[in-house]
């Protein structure tokens, strides 16, 4: 992931900005915090919590955002097509400074992207929350494609 | 926010703490006792012999045998001493591992959380009755749930950093849901308790490993008790942490969180809750928010490690007190000693649980002094008036909640009999005693009977009372269901009657307790005191003593017939027993504490003073005629005792009500009036009229937020 890290980071900001504006705010140090963790440590449930989980938003997003820049690699790919891995891997490698990205996803290409976050949102979040994640992160997947953002 | 204080509630959890440490104690001394054999054993046995040796030479006529045996005792008291010594080190060991774990938990969760932050909140501590406010910190961001912990000298109430998306009154509720738990002590005792969980596998292992495992049988009957017990601490711990955060939930939802935790909850998902959770799920915490009468009541599971853990104390603990006790004066006590703690922990578990209530939510703060009519808040319950809340928490006019406990508690003193931790149990020669394994739970259960009868007729303020009551009552039932089954082949074979009648004729006329039963019954009695009950008890007791005296029989000898008149006495203080039991179920037991004795004492009275000039000695006349129906009279409600959590209670009408005739006017006139306060509360507690539920009927809800 670190390799991608400065567009996981832009995504999952977008997505903060555009969906969850209130935790804007803690970005930054999310996102930092979300670096430097190891990923076992990234979820931590107590022994004797509440019984009720309020998980922060950010580290969810980059999680999902960080999913998809890994999609070409990793175990979780293989819920995409070859044609919609590649396209997000030319995206999550793109730098600005060499011009524009091809055409991003297509329709279809979108809704496996959709269902790919909401299945693994669904741990963290409920099935509304998962769907909202997905939207947002569609969203800003569109303002990161061909004309940049 | 408001500054109302709110008191904390009474929990029955503090009894299941105290299960938990006698369950650590247990498994301790087990441990120790078993390393003594491992280590010491065959110096024990070495010396023992030689104490035989020496005393036969000495006195070796088989009839000096009360001669042989102190001089006995007083030579093995130095390696029996050393054997307690070994119990009472591993059950130190077993306690002190745990209070490690406890120290030691915290911490080790707080480091692998990683750097938290202060966070901005503060001002609920006072609001929930605690003194010192525990610091609000904001943990690392991958932390999902909020959780209170004591570590560095402080406590602290550890938040993860997305409830800063919840709207203020879903982020007053989370803190006032852990401040509650601040309030309630929850912190260290949850802590000690998942101590437990890692102390007892640990310390039980010693012996096997110092054995080496060289004994398969033997080590298998050791391994399903430490598995048991295992299990047993899971369940209570599984009980206490699900009750605490139910109590926490309703902590919270009494200063002012009701709605914002219910709209919390519901919107929570059940995610990894499974039937071994140790917490309660949402919906259930959902329903005991609305519903504060579900948080009364104890799970059978619970009654039931009781039971077991009762009759381990008293048959464990009495075996080593006995070795602790040996060759000095305290030798004859160590059964009563820990008889008596057994019914202590009894009382404490099954009696706090009984005596509960939901709490009486806040004592200052608007709307806090206006409180629902008296007559629609209370019911009757044979003259005196109990908060609805106790009655329907008692089962008092629905179906019996006590049931599952009783059978709970029934089988757990069964199977606490069945598989002990006696050391010597693990022998592959130990034979049960299957007449103890009858009459004892029969006896506990229907001790049980008792206490819930009491707190029947005693509003919750007489739990103190009724603790030592339940103690004594429950120590009796041990000791006279064990007594019965160590009497029962004498009974049975010196008699001719059927068995059944010669075990309580027995029990009843001829045992150990005859003046202990009464004296306890008596003291029931007085504690139920009702006019009404005493007065239902002599006129009972006035038919049988006629009856008696108009049944034509045939004569017997002076014995016989005395015996026809204690039969004819306890059958009387039996019989109103039974009807009350039926018809009333554990409110009619507590009437029948008192009629049943009246009744039994008034045949008595009315033998005694028929006969009064032909008493050589009437005096010794009348103690026996006084102590021998009543005993009989507590040995037949222990038998039938159980049946008070098994029916539904309903209460007595009270000595002012008209019969047949339906409520009195004033109540009819209570009814509108209860509507017009639900009407205001609701208004009260949501800002526009009728738009609110109130709590439980008889507890002012909780006051604005």
């Amino acid at each position: 992931m670190q390799e991608h890290w400065g567009e996981v980071r832009a995504v999952g900001e977008v997505v903060v900005r555009e969906s969850y504006p209130q935790e804007l705010e803690d970005f930054d140090a999310a996102a930092e915090w979300f670096r430097t963790a190891s990923p076992p440590a990234r979820t931590f449930r107590p022994p004797v919590g509440m019984g009720v989980e309020f998980a922060s938003i950010v580290p969810i997003v980059l999680s999902a955002v960080s999913l998809l820049a890994t999609a070409v690699a990793t175990a979780a790919g293989e819920e995409l097509t070859r044609a919609t891995r590649e396209k997000l891997a030319a995206a999550f490698r793109r730098r600005r400074e060499l011009g524009p990205a091809p055409a991003f996803l297509t329709p279809e290409q979108e809704r496996e992207v959709y269902r790919l976050i909401r299945s693994r949102a669904a741990g963290p979040l409920d099935d509304e929350e998962a769907r909202r994640l997905a939207e947002a992160v569609i969203g800003a997947l569109r303002l990161r494609g061909p004309d940049g953002s | 926010m408001t500054a109302a204080a709110v008191r904390r509630p009474p929990s029955a959890t503090r009894g299941r703490y105290l299960l938990i440490m006698v369950l650590l104690l247990l498994g301790g001394a087990l441990a120790g006792q078993l390393t003594h054999h491992l280590t010491v054993g065959l110096n024990w046995r070495d010396v023992t012999e030689a104490c035989f040796r020496d005393a036969y030479s000495r006195w070796p006529a088989a009839e000096d045998a009360l001669r042989r045996a102190p001089v006995i005792n007083a030579c093995r008291a130095g390696v029996e001493h050393r054997f307690a010594l070994f119990a009472a080190g591993g059950a130190l060991l077993m306690l002190a591992g745990a209070a490690f774990f406890a120290w030691l938990l915290p911490r080790v969760l707080l480091l692998r959380l990683g750097p938290r932050r202060p966070a901005p909140f503060e001002g609920w501590a006072a609001q929930l009755g605690v003194r010192r406010a525990p610091e609000v910190e904001f943990g690392p961001w991958g932390l999902r749930e909020p959780f209170t912990v004591r570590a560095w000298g402080a406590t602290r109430v550890v938040l993860p950093p997305g409830v800063r998306r919840l709207p203020a009154a879903h982020l007053d509720a989370v803190l006032r849901h852990e401040t509650a738990h601040v309030a309630a002590g929850d912190v260290t005792l949850v802590w000690l308790t998942r101590g437990l969980l890692w102390a007892l596998p640990l310390v039980m292992l010693v012996p096997p490993v110092l054995a080496g495992f060289d004994d398969g049988g033997f080590w298998l009957r050791y391994g399903l008790r430490a598995a048991l017990l295992g299990a047993a601490a899971y369940l209570l711990a599984r009980a206490v942490m699900r009750d605490r955060e139910l109590e926490a939930d309703r902590h919270a939802a009494l200063a002012g969180s009701s709605d914002a935790l219910i709209e919390l909850l519901g919107a929570a998902r059940g995610g990894r809750r499974h039937l071994l959770s140790m917490h309660p799920s949402p919906a259930e915490r959902v329903a005991a928010l609305r519903e504060p009468g579900r948080l009364l009541g104890m799970p059978a599971s619970v009654a039931a490690v009781a039971g077991a853990l009762a009759v381990n104390i008293w048959s464990a603990g009495a075996g080593i007190g006995l070795s602790a006790f040996l060759g000095t004066p305290l030798e004859p006590y160590p059964q009563l000693v820990a008889g008596l703690f057994a019914g202590a922990l009894l009382a404490a578990t099954w009696g706090l649980a009984v005596w509960r209530r939901p709490p009486r939510a806040v004592t200052s703060g608007p709307g806090v002094g206006r409180r629902p009519p008296r007559a629609v808040t209370s019911g009757p319950v044979l003259g005196r008036r109990l908060p609805r809340a106790v009655t329907s928490g008692l089962g008092i006019g629905r179906r019996p909640p006590w049931a599952g406990a009783t059978l709970g508690l029934l089988l757990g003193v069964a199977a606490g009999l069945l598989v002990n931790l006696d050391p010597r149990t693990l022998a592959g020669d130990w034979r049960i005693d299957w007449w103890a394994v009858l009459y004892v739970p029969v006896a506990v259960a229907g001790a049980a009977g008792c206490v819930l009868a009491l707190a029947t007729i005693r509003a919750p303020r007489w739990w103190p009372a009724g603790f030592v009551l339940g103690a004594a009552v429950f120590a009796g039932a041990l000791w006279i269901g064990a007594g019965l089954a160590v009497q029962q082949p004498v009974a049975v074979a010196a008699t001719d009657r059927p068995a059944l009648v010669a075990v309580l004729w027995t029990a009843g006329f001829g045992s150990a307790w005859l003046t202990a039963a009464p004296i306890a019954l008596l003291a029931l009695a007085v504690f139920t005191f009702s006019r009404t009950a005493l007065l239902g008890g002599l006129v009972v007791g006035l038919v049988a003593v006629v009856g008696r005296w108009l049944v034509p029989l045939p004569a017997l000898d002076a014995y016989g017939e005395a015996q026809r008149d204690w039969w004819a006495a306890a059958l009387a203080g039996f019989a109103v027993v039974v009807v009350m039991l039926v018809w009333r179920g554990a409110s009619g037991l507590a009437a029948a504490l008192v009629a049943a004795p009246a009744a039994a004492l008034t045949v008595s009275a009315g033998v005694l003073l028929r006969y009064m000039t032909d008493w050589d000695e009437p005096l010794a006349a009348a103690r026996v005629y006084l102590t021998r129906p009543l005993t009989m009279v507590a040995v037949l409600i222990l038998a039938v005792g159980a049946a008070a959590g098994l029916l539904p209670s309903r209460p007595g009408r009270g000595p002012r009500s008209r019969p047949g005739r339906g409520p009195r006017r004033k109540d009819w006139f209570a009814w509108p009036r209860l509507r017009r306060y639900r009407l205001a509360r609701a208004a009260d507690e949501t800002g526009r009229p009728g738009s609110g539920v109130i709590g439980e009927a008889g507890v002012p809800g909780p006051p604005p937020g």
